[in-house]
């Protein structure tokens, strides 16, 4: 308990240091600083499904794209507002991926075929956004800038900052809560031993079921917000290579836990997009420098920085306890 | 009907070089367990090599395999040393992790070293036209589909009947009990692993004259190798060969007949997906 009031001040002390460090930054630092809390978002709302639960899923681009495609779609069409579409872009996402959770549990698919199977379906879901003309094709659809707050558009960008800045911070306390709670718990036992957790009476269904609707949800709405800062929707929004980079940031940051999915991409994404623009003539040299250091940090860290910082910790702790019970019983003896 | 057998046969020959590309793939899941991510990234490497050689030394890309096969044998046996035996007790998700930043890697040193643009290389047969009855096809696919069925049958010759290949097999059924009859289990695999990426070698610049070069080319093959591993099952050559040939046809006869044309690239990845439905437990273990 007293470990998680710790927890929540530090999530406030994130949220003051991000509203101290907004007015002083440039331009083009707060584009990357809005990205970079994005793919942090993202990657918060897989770590429920591949962190918790152990679900190693490649369809989260999906998942954003239909955010970002139905809100922008009901605007377009409908005159919907994208902060009230955005809620059926999250529940479109919330039945894909509820009729994948039920696939992958009737099968008992093994986790390997899991991953592939997510796969083969961000790619299908990237060909139909090319074909599809009602969803724009290749273009995508445009959302046209203006600086209406009712209908999701600002026209200055440290508005956008501060929305994903919230979203970032209410996520790690939902992050935290949940590891915490029952059904958090339930998902840790899943990843561990699903058999061991479904003859001590956890509903593997219902858990997962759970988990993989609200990831999916959640990351849906992050699709809507990122087209309504670009002011465009196109399919490179469900790349595969999005799926590959938030499973790459979350891994570094450290899977599972509740500050590795947010250290992960404010560490990578800077650092990529200032490699990018030091080398700007030699295109590729930024990213190989990035892929190598991930690598590194994986062979070498294993569980990601949050986890070996984690353990870290814990080893200094318990070789002082070692140590004061030895230096105690010394004194005893002698 | 000439158009129609034409794609036939020319899904067939692709066909063929998938089916050996994933061979190399299972060959080495089958000593490691490693499902290797940068697999088609590899063979990207091979023919990127063939331009290089056909551009700068002026190399026929058939002349290029007696140079690039080795280079890629001790590039292969170099990276399991480094990066893939440190991993070999680790979980599948390290695996999946390591392997998907070792193709974000190669992708942007090709990148690198060659942009973005869209590259093709020349050959002796390029432009050359095979008559057989009423199909002619070009020679180029018809060579790699020959070399990649002589490869697989090697392959199946060396693992059936050599004291390599038994060892590679005793590794593949329980690398401890082998490991415990005196076989030393890492430099099988180290070499396991150099001869799936010297196939890639070979694979390379045999398909480098027909495919189009760009850098993210190697996830395409990648996924195909994997569609075609898990269709064909574990350690079943047959199986793969048909499996590959089902996704080559596959992908040229929904090019044809698929409105709109661009929704036939997804159409081994629909096949694979219904695949893996009906028979989930495929060839992956848990």
């Amino acid at each position: 308990m007293q470990k998680n009031v710790f927890q929540y001040l530090a999530v406030l002390a994130v949220f003051l240091a991000g509203l101290a460090v907004s007015g002083s930054l440039s331009r083009s630092a707060i584009d990357i600083a809005i990205v970079a809390l994005w793919f942090a978002y993202l990657c918060q709302t897989w770590n429920i499904v591949g962190g918790l639960a152990g679900q190693f899923s490649f369809a989260h681009p999906v998942y954003v794209a239909c955010g970002g495609y139905t809100s922008t779609i009901l605007l377009q069409h409908l005159q919907v507002s994208p902060w009230i579409g955005m809620f059926a872009g999250a529940l479109l996402a919330m039945v894909l991926a509820a009729i994948l959770c039920w696939i992958n549990f009737r099968q008992q698919l093994p986790m390997l075929t899991y991953a592939l199977i997510t796969l083969a379906l961000t790619i299908i879901g990237v060909i139909t956004l090319h074909t599809s003309s009602f969803l724009g094709g290749h273009e995508g659809l445009f959302i046209p800038k203006a600086n209406s707050p009712l209908t999701f558009r600002f026209l200055d960008r440290a508005a956008y900052f501060y929305i994903i800045l919230a979203a970032v911070c209410l996520m790690l306390l939902l992050t935290i809560a949940l590891r915490a709670s029952r059904i958090g718990a339930r998902l840790v036992a899943i990843r561990d031993n699903q058999d061991a957790a479904r003859m001590l009476g956890v509903d593997v269904l219902r858990a997962t079921m759970a988990g993989s609707t609200i990831s999916a949800g959640l990351g849906a709405l992050g699709g809507t917000f990122y087209a309504q800062y670009l002011s465009v929707v196109d399919p490179s929004i469900a790349h595969v290579e999005l799926a590959v980079q938030i499973v790459l940031m979350t891994a570094v940051g450290g899977i599972g836990t509740v500050w590795g999915p947010l250290f992960g991409p404010l560490a990578l994404v800077p650092m990529e997009r200032i490699l990018s623009r030091e080398f700007v003539q030699l295109a590729g040299l930024g990213q190989l420098f990035y892929g190598v250091l991930i690598i590194v940090v994986l062979l070498v860290l294993r569980d990601g920085v949050v986890t070996w910082a984690a353990k870290r910790i814990r080893q200094r702790r318990m070789a002082a306890l070692i140590a004061e019970s030895r230096s105690r019983e010394n004194g005893a003896t002698g | 009907m000439d158009t129609f057998l034409q794609v036939l046969t020319q899904g067939a020959v692709l066909g063929g070089v998938y089916a050996l590309i994933a061979l190399a793939l299972a060959i080495v899941y089958s000593v490691t367990h490693q499902l290797n991510f940068a697999h088609g990234d590899l063979m990207a490497v091979a023919m990127y090599l063939a331009l290089v050689g056909s551009h700068a030394l002026g190399l026929d890309p058939y002349v290029s395999i007696a140079l690039i096969a080795p280079i890629m044998f001790f590039a292969g046996f170099l990276l399991f040393r480094v990066v893939f035996a440190s991993m070999l007790h680790a979980p599948h998700l390290v695996v999946i992790q390591v392997t998907l930043a070792l193709s974000f890697v190669i992708q942007s040193t090709l990148l690198l070293a060659f942009s973005a643009n869209f590259q093709t290389v020349h050959s002796v047969l390029s432009g050359e036209i095979l008559n057989l009855g009423p199909v002619s096809l070009s020679a180029a696919p018809v060579l790699a589909f020959t070399v990649s069925i002589v490869l697989g049958v090697l392959a199946f010759v060396v693992i059936r009947y050599t004291d390599f290949g038994r060892r590679v097999l005793a590794v593949a059924e329980d690398s401890e009990a082998a490991a415990l009859s005196g076989i030393n289990v890492a430099l099988v695999q180290a070499l396991v692993f150099a001869t799936a990426v010297g196939v890639l070698g070979v694979a390379g610049p045999l398909v480098a004259p027909i495919l189009v070069l760009q850098p993210t080319a190697g996830l395409h093959l990648t996924l195909i190798s994997f569609i075609v591993f898990i269709l064909g099952g574990a350690n079943n050559y047959i199986g793969t060969l048909v499996a590959g040939l089902i996704i080559g046809l596959s992908e040229a006869l929904s090019s044809l007949y698929m409105r709109p044309a661009e929704f036939a690239a997804a159409v081994p990845y629909l096949i694979f997906t219904i695949f893996l439905l009906v028979r989930p437990k495929g060839v992956l273990e848990r």
